[in-house]
């Protein structure tokens, strides 16, 4: 049962495998940036991220997280351009 | 004295010491303020945010990975960084402004509970038995580990550095709860901070410096790859770029930053709503630094130990040969502070899990808080003598990094596929998620089952959980079309679409 399995499933297996072989290591670097970029992005699309105002006094911007995430997100990306 | 085998001079010791008795005398006290069931399991839903994103982290980055990250990093170079890098910030932003947030208004104490309101109860005993039997399971590593590393330092007894441990961490997890548990992880991260960069700072020292160290590694010859985050999937590492894509950064890590209860329980804890979303953001900066503290390490010690049977005795070995007394006190603290800090979290999540999900649902009903509390307690007990007994079966398993995710791709993917449907989708219902559990956790058992025959990768967990996730996915979504909706006032504000439309935040 293990070895027909694994014979079924060996050529769907390999064909994946020269796929992704096929991909130059310079895309995917493009790509793993590509996602970092893309959720900094919808980080700013998404409403303001500020805690509840006190007395009335509506929080400063530097409160608000998406800024947060677009920089820690920032901060990644160049690991992902260094190495 | 016993203690002064191997290695570790007087004022060694005397740190050591300190350490031990003060986070023991700390948690304890902690525990005066401990009235209910949610001020042990959740701090009173009153924890601040640089606490819990401090708790969140180090929990994550146990002594499991300072000797089992170093010792990858040995053998298959920074492309191990991967895992704290593109394998957790994209996740713990989109947890933070997405998963959280619902996580957090329901006023649940577990995953599990969330699900068992969005689905049904046969999914919520179903997630927190898997969960509760794996967190038993990652008691025995954590225990183990501690062990090894205690062992090859200063020849401790592997039986010894366990029941010293479990005892510690035992008596103040027991008295504290949770709030003992964050705050003193919050302690623990700025000594293994401190301890990290001491012991990476002496061996880029000893190395001398980054320039060298490149020179040294490559001219070892077959370790081009040791300083490229992103290698080829044909290389014989399991970190290949395709399945740091596709299980890492897709599954796993998206599934440990919003799925696992030992991570999320922190946030459930959290002051308000804004400070929950704070914590994650706030443990992600600080997991930016991770690799350069336990990455560092490894390859720097591949330069000076190249001749290592194991990758997993560098860390260990770094400590034992590099370091002068007084300095190995306080980056054995550190690694000590690493070991309990994951050990705290997977107890006091465990018996969370049990109690909440189990005990609650099935044995006795409405009880007051504060017998829950008691049960609680007398839980992280039974889990302390649990793990100790289990940590001798760790030993059988080469790479202990490798075998703590082979575990957790086993269901990680397949739970991370019901929980993004459930949260995003309002057609998901009870019965695609059973379906898409059971059938994605088949999938992963059968992956695993036949791994040798069909990848090229070494401990292709990262593949598998790819496609058990999938699996599940598919299976949730085939089979909840072809079923009942949940009726629209079941799933009110635990589904995205509804919630995003009020703007609500803060």
């Amino acid at each position: 049962m293990r070895d027909w399995l694994a014979e079924l499933l060996k050529p769907l297996a390999e064909w994946l495998f020269v796929l992704v072989m096929s991909v130059p290591l310079s895309v995917v670097r493009l790509i793993f940036l590509g996602i970092l970029a893309a959720l900094a992005i919808w980080a700013l699309t998404l409403p303001p991220q500020r805690p509840e105002p006190v007395d009335g006094k509506k929080p400063s911007w530097f409160t608000d997280l998406r800024f947060f995430a677009v920089g820690l997100l920032l901060l990644q990306s160049i690991f992902y351009l260094i190495f | 004295m016993e203690l002064s085998v191997g290695r570790l001079a007087t004022i060694d010791v005397v740190i050591i010491a300190v350490y031990l008795a003060g986070i023991t005398i700390l948690g304890v006290w902690i525990g005066r303020f401990i009235k209910t069931d949610e001020d042990f399991f959740l701090g009173g839903r009153n924890l601040p945010w640089w606490a819990i994103g401090m708790s969140m982290v180090v929990s994550d980055i146990g002594a499991l990975e300072l000797v089992g990250v170093a010792g990858m990093a040995y053998t298959y170079g920074i492309a191990v960084a991967n895992f704290d890098w593109i394998g957790c910030i994209p996740a713990m932003v989109v947890a933070a402004f997405i998963f959280i947030p619902y996580y957090w208004r329901a006023k649940v104490f577990t995953v599990p509970e969330y699900l068992g309101r969005r689905y049904n109860q046969f999914v919520r005993s179903l997630v927190a038995l898997l969960w509760g039997v794996f967190f038993l399971f990652m008691l025995g590593i954590f225990f183990y580990t501690a062990a090894l590393t205690m062992n090859i330092l200063c020849g401790w007894p592997m039986t010894f550095s366990i029941i010293l441990i479990a005892t510690v961490v035992g008596i103040y997890t027991f008295f504290g709860g949770l709030a003992a548990v964050v705050f003193l992880d919050s302690i623990q991260c700025v000594i293994l901070f401190i301890g990290s960069f001491i012991i990476l700072g002496i061996a880029m020292f000893k190395v001398g410096g980054y320039s060298q160290l490149v020179d040294m590694v490559t001219a070892m010859g077959g370790k081009g790859q040791h300083f490229n985050l992103l290698v080829s999937p044909d290389t014989p590492t399991p970190f290949g770029w395709a399945c740091v894509l596709f299980g890492l950064t897709f599954v796993l890590s998206p599934a440990y930053w919003l799925g696992n209860q030992a991570i999320v329980q922190r946030n459930l804890a959290a002051r308000s709503e804004y400070e929950a979303k704070k914590s994650v953001l706030w443990g992600g900066f600080l997991k930016l630094f991770i690799p350069i503290m336990l990455v560092g390490p490894g390859i720097a010690g591949l330069a000076l130990y190249p001749e290592l049977a194991k990758g997993d005795d560098i860390f260990p070995t770094l400590i034992r040969d590099l370091l002068p007394p007084g300095l190995v006190g306080i980056v054995f603290a550190a690694f000590l502070a690493a070991l309990i800090s994951s050990v705290d979290s997977y107890l006091n999540s465990a018996a969370t899990l049990w109690t909440k999900d189990i005990y609650q649902q099935f044995i006795r009903r409405d009880k007051s808080q504060r017998h829950y509390m008691i049960v609680g307690r007398v839980l992280t007990l039974v889990f302390v003598v649990i793990g100790v007994f289990l940590a001798p079966i760790t030993e059988k398993f080469p790479h202990i990094f490798g075998y703590m995710q082979t575990m957790l791709s086993i269901f990680q993917g397949p739970l991370l596929s019901i929980i993004i449907l459930g949260l995003l989708w309002r057609r998901a219902n009870g019965k695609g998620a059973i379906a898409g559990l059971c059938l994605g956790v088949a999938t992963s058992s059968t992956l695993f089952a036949i791994q040798d025959k069909l990848f090229t990768a070494p401990e292709p967990f990262l593949y598998i959980a790819w496609w058990a996730f999938l699996a599940g996915l598919v299976t949730t979504v085939v089979v909840s079309l072809l079923t009942k909706p949940e009726p629209p006032e079941k799933i009110e504000g635990l589904v995205y679409s509804s919630v995003r439309k009020s703007k609500k935040v803060g």
